[in-house]
C-alpha cells in the first residue's frame, strides 16, 4: 500500500458526509485527499479527472438507487476500490454488495473510526491481491495459450479441467467446448481407452509417463510425443493428470527431409567425385586419342609406301616372268631350229622389254627395297613406341624404367605434333633406372611437350622454334629439363597452371587437365617434384624430379609439400 | 590426244617414289615435287599439268595453301588430296576452302583405289576444258 490514500466519498446526504470526513481526519490513516460528490454523475466526474485509491460508496443517490448504483460504478471503473455505506441494517445487502465488485461494506451508524480505518485498509490490501492474482492468471494464460505444446489438466475421471488453445485447436473444438469432456468424445474408442489408461496408470503410481501417439484423432499417423504427470494438492495427494502433448510429426519429417538432403549431398559428391575421374580419364582418352591420331599419321605414311611398293614389286614380277617365258620360248624355238631367225627373236624380246620397261624396274628394285624397309623400320619404331604408352592406363604398374628411353619413346609418339614447329635437341645423362609407372611419366613428358610447341606454333614466327631436353641425376633424384624458347607463361597466370580446368586454349582445344595430371603423376604418385622456370618473352623450362628411391623420399617429401607449398615450386622471374 | 601430265606434291619422297612405281607405264605424264613452293616453281614453268595431287601437312607451306594458290592461279587444275588424315575437321576444310575434286586416304589400299581417281580426275579435266567455250552472252532485262 502507498503512503498517502487519496478518498472519493459519493454521499448525497451533507450531515453524512461531513462525518465521515471528521472520522477519517481522526482515523490515523495517512490521508491525502479526501473528495465528496452528491451524486454518481458527479463522482464519474471526479473518477474520470482525479485519481482515487478509496470510493466510500451510499447506495442511494439522487440519480441511482439500490445495488444498480454499484453495478453502474463497477462496471465503468472496474479497478477501483469501493466500499459500499449502507443504512439498510441487512446484511444480505452488504454480501450482495461484495459479489458484485465491492471491497467490504459497513452499516451506517455500526461502526467506528477503527472499523473504517481497518475496512479502508483491508479493502486496498485485498484489491492488490486480486489485481495481481489477475496478473499473474493472464500471464499465465497468455504462456500456456503461447505454448507450442498441447496442454491438457485432467481431473481423476479423466475429464478435462484446463487446456490451452492448441490443444482445444487439436481437437477441432473451443476450450469452454472441451471443458468437462474426455478422450471418449473426441477419439476414436481404443485410443481414447489407451490414452484414459496411461492417465490411470499415473495416477495410482503418481509417476510421469511418456507416451508416443501415432494417430491423431482422424486416424492420420503422426508422431506426437506425451508426457503424462501426476497434480498434487498441497499434501501430496493426486488430484489429476497434466497431460502435455507435442508434435513431433514435422520434427520427424524435417529430420527426414534434412537426411534425404544429405543423402541427395551425398550422392551429389559421389557423382561429382566420378565426374571428377571421368575427365580425368576422358583427359588420357584424350591424350591417347591425340596421340593415336598423331601415331596413324606417322604411320600412314610409311604404311602407304611400303603398302604400295609392294603391290608394285608384284607386277614387276609379273614381267619378269613374262619376260623369262619369252626367253625361254625363243631358247626352245632356236634349239628345234624353227623359221624364225635368232635375230628377230631377240627383236622381239626386246621389244617386250621396251614395253614393260624392264630397265626402269631393274633400277628401281633396289630402291623398292631400301624404301620398304625403311617404312617396316619405321613402322616398328612407332608400334615400339606406342607400347609404352599403353601402359597410361594401368596405375600400379611400377617399374624399373629408364627415363631416357622414355623421352625418347614419347618424342618419337610425339614427333607429328613437334616436327612441323621445332627443333628437338637431346642431351641423355647416363641416368640409373628408377622405379615408376613409365605409361604415366611418358604422358608427363608428353603433356610438356605438346604444351611446348604448342606455345611456339601460336607465336607463329618465321623460324622453327627450339625444344631441349636434358636428363641428369644426383643422389636423390633423377631429373629432366624440357626447355622450350617459346612466349613464356606469364606472371598472373602461373600460381594456376597446375590447378584443373585451367586453360588458355580456346574453348574445345584443352581440357585444363594436361598439367593438374601431370602434377598429380609427378608430386602424388611418384612422389617427386614438377617445378617451373619461367621467362616472359623468352620461354619456359619444366623440370620432372623423380626419387631414385622412392620409399626413402616418400617422408621427406611429404614434409616440404606442407611446409612449403606448391607455390614454392613456381618460379617467374 | 596429248599426253596429260599429272604433278604429285609431298614432303615424303617415299611416297613420291612409290606413287611412280604405280604410274611409270601409264599413259599420262608424273612430275614430282617435295614441297608446296617446289609445285609451284613447276607450274610456273608448265601448262600441261591437269591433275595436282598434294599432301595435307608440309613443312614450309601446307596442302591447304598450295590448294588456294593453285585454285587461284590455275582454276583448271583438278585438285586431289592424298593425305593420312581422316579427322573430320581436315577433310571439311580441304573440301570448302581447297575445293578439292577427290580426298584419298593414305595408306591407299589398292593401286586402282589411287589410278581410279587419277583416271577419273583426268576426264573430268577434259569435260571442264570442253565446257569452256565462252557461254553465250544472255540479254539483260525482259523487254
Amino acid at each position: 500500500m502507498k503512503n498517502k490514500i487519496s478518498i472519493l466519498i459519493v454521499e448525497d446526504d451533507s450531515f453524512s458526509s461531513t462525518f465521515l470526513v471528521t472520522m477519517l481526519d481522526n482515523s490515523g490513516l495517512p490521508v491525502e485527499t479526501i473528495t465528496p460528490a452528491a451524486s454518481l454523475a458527479e463522482a464519474f466526474e471526479a473518477l474520470n479527472t482525479g485519481h482515487y485509491d478509496v470510493i466510500l460508496l451510499d447506495l442511494n443517490l439522487p440519480d441511482s438507487r439500490g445495488h444498480d448504483t454499484l453495478t453502474r460504478l463497477t462496471k465503468q471503473f472496474p479497478d477501483k476500490v469501493v466500499i459500499v455505506i449502507t443504512g439498510e441494517f441487512d446484511e444480505e445487502t452488504g454480501l450482495k454488495a461484495i459479489s458484485r465488485g465491492a471491497q467490504d461494506y459497513l452499516l451506517k451508524g455500526k461502526y467506528s473510526i477503527a472499523d473504517l480505518a481497518k475496512s479502508i485498509r483491508y479493502s486496498i490490501g485485498r484489491k492488490e491481491a486480486q489485481e495481481a492474482a489477475k496478473r499473474s492468471e493472464r500471464v499465465f494464460k497468455t504462456l500456456i495459450n503461447n505454448l507450442p505444446q498441447r496442454v491438457v489438466l485432467k481431473d481423476l475421471f479423466s475429464r478435462y479441467q484446463f487446456c490451452n488453445r492448441n490443444f482445444a485447436e487439436s481437437l477441432d473444438a473451443s476450450i469452454a467446448d472441451v471443458l468437462g469432456k474426455t478422450d471418449y468424445d473426441f477419439y476414436p474408442e481404443a485410443a481414447a481407452r489407451h490414452n484414459v489408461a496411461v492417465d490411470w496408470e499415473v495416477i495410482q503410481t503418481s509417476k510421469s509417463v511418456e507416451d508416443v501417439l501415432r494417430y491423431d484423432k482422424n486416424g492420420r499417423e503422426c508422431i506426437t510425443r506425451v508426457l503424462a504427470t501426476a497434480v498434487k494438492n498441497e499434501v501430496g495427494t493426486v488430484e489429476g493428470v497434466l497431460c502435455v502433448y507435442e508434435d513431433f510429426t514435422k520434427r520427424v519429417q524435417y529430420e527426414e527431409e534434412i537426411q534425404k538432403a544429405n543423402e541427395e549431398l551425398q550422392k551429389t559428391n559421389l557423382q561429382l567425385k566420378e565426374m571428377q575421374s571421368q575427365l580425368v580419364q576422358n583427359e588420357k582418352l584424350a591424350s591417347i586419342g591425340q596421340l593415336a591420331a598423331g601415331v596413324a599419321h606417322e604411320i600412314n605414311n610409311p604404311l602407304g609406301f611400303v603398302s604400295s611398293n609392294f603391290t608394285s614389286l608384284e607386277k614387276y614380277l609379273e614381267t619378269f616372268t613374262s619376260l623369262l617365258d619369252a626367253y625361254e620360248n625363243a631358247a626352245q624355238q632356236l634349239l628345234r631350229n624353227e623359221s624364225q631367225s635368232a635375230k628377230d627373236l631377240i627383236e622381239q624380246i626386246e621389244a617386250r622389254r621396251e614395253e614393260e620397261q624392264l630397265d626402269f624396274i631393274l633400277n628401281d628394285i633396289p630402291g623398292l627395297f631400301a624404301d620398304s624397309k625403311e617404312g617396316i623400320r619405321r613402322i616398328i619404331q612407332i608400334v615400339k613406341s606406342l607400347r609404352d604408352f599403353s601402359r597410361i592406363d594401368q596405375p600400379e604398374d611400377f617399374s624399373e624404367f629408364s627415363i631416357n628411353q622414355g623421352l625418347q619413346a614419347t618424342l618419337m609418339v610425339a614427333q607429328n605434333e613437334l616436327k612441323y614447329a621445332v627443333t628437338v635437341e637431346t642431351e641423355y645423362a647416363d641416368v640409373p633406372d628408377v622405379f615408376c609407372n613409365s605409361g604415366q611419366l611418358n604422358q608427363v613428358f608428353l603433356n610438356i611437350l605438346v604444351n611446348a610447341a604448342q606455345a611456339i606454333a601460336e607465336q607463329q614466327r618465321r623460324e622453327r622454334g627450339t625444344i631441349s631436353i636434358k636428363t641428369y641425376f644426383d643422389e636423390t633424384y633423377v631429373s629432366c629439363d624440357i626447355k622450350d624458347d617459346g612466349p613464356g607463361i606469364p606472371e598472373k597466370y602461373l600460381s594456376k597452371i597446375f590447378d584443373p580446368f585451367f586453360t588458355t586454349k580456346p574453348v574445345g582445344q584443352g581440357t585444363g587437365l594436361g598439367l593438374n595430371l601431370s602434377y598429380d603423376i609427378v608430386v602424388n604418385k611418384h612422389k617427386g617434384k614438377l617445378l617451373v622456370d619461367t621467362h616472359e618473352g623468352q620461354g619456359t623450362t619444366f623440370t620432372i624430379r623423380i626419387p631414385r628411391n622412392l620409399d626413402i623420399t616418400t617422408e621427406d617429401t611429404r614434409h616440404k609439400e606442407v611446409e612449403h607449398g606448391i607455390q614454392n615450386d613456381l618460379v617467374c622471374r | 590426244m596429248e599426253s596429260k601430265t599429272i604433278l604429285f606434291v609431298d614432303d615424303e619422297e617415299r611416297i613420291l617414289h612409290s606413287i611412280q612405281r604405280i604410274t611409270f607405264k601409264k599413259p599420262f605424264n608424273s612430275l614430282f615435287a617435295g614441297s608446296g613452293p617446289e609445285a609451284l616453281k613447276i607450274l610456273e614453268t608448265r601448262d600441261d599439268v591437269a591433275v595436282l595431287v598434294t599432301d595435307m601437312r608440309m613443312p614450309e607451306m601446307t596442302g591447304l595453301d598450295l590448294l588456294r594458290v593453285c585454285k587461284e592461279k590455275y582454276p583448271d587444275i583438278v585438285r586431289i588430296v592424298l593425305s593420312g588424315y581422316s579427322h573430320i575437321t581436315t577433310l571439311l576444310t580441304a573440301i570448302n576452302q581447297g575445293e578439292i575434286y577427290r580426298y584419298i586416304l593414305k595408306p591407299w589400299e589398292s593401286e586402282e583405289e589411287l589410278l581410279g581417281s587419277l583416271r577419273d580426275a583426268l576426264a573430268h579435266h577434259d569435260e571442264l576444258k570442253n565446257r569452256n567455250v565462252p557461254e553465250p552472252v544472255s540479254s539483260e532485262g525482259e523487254e
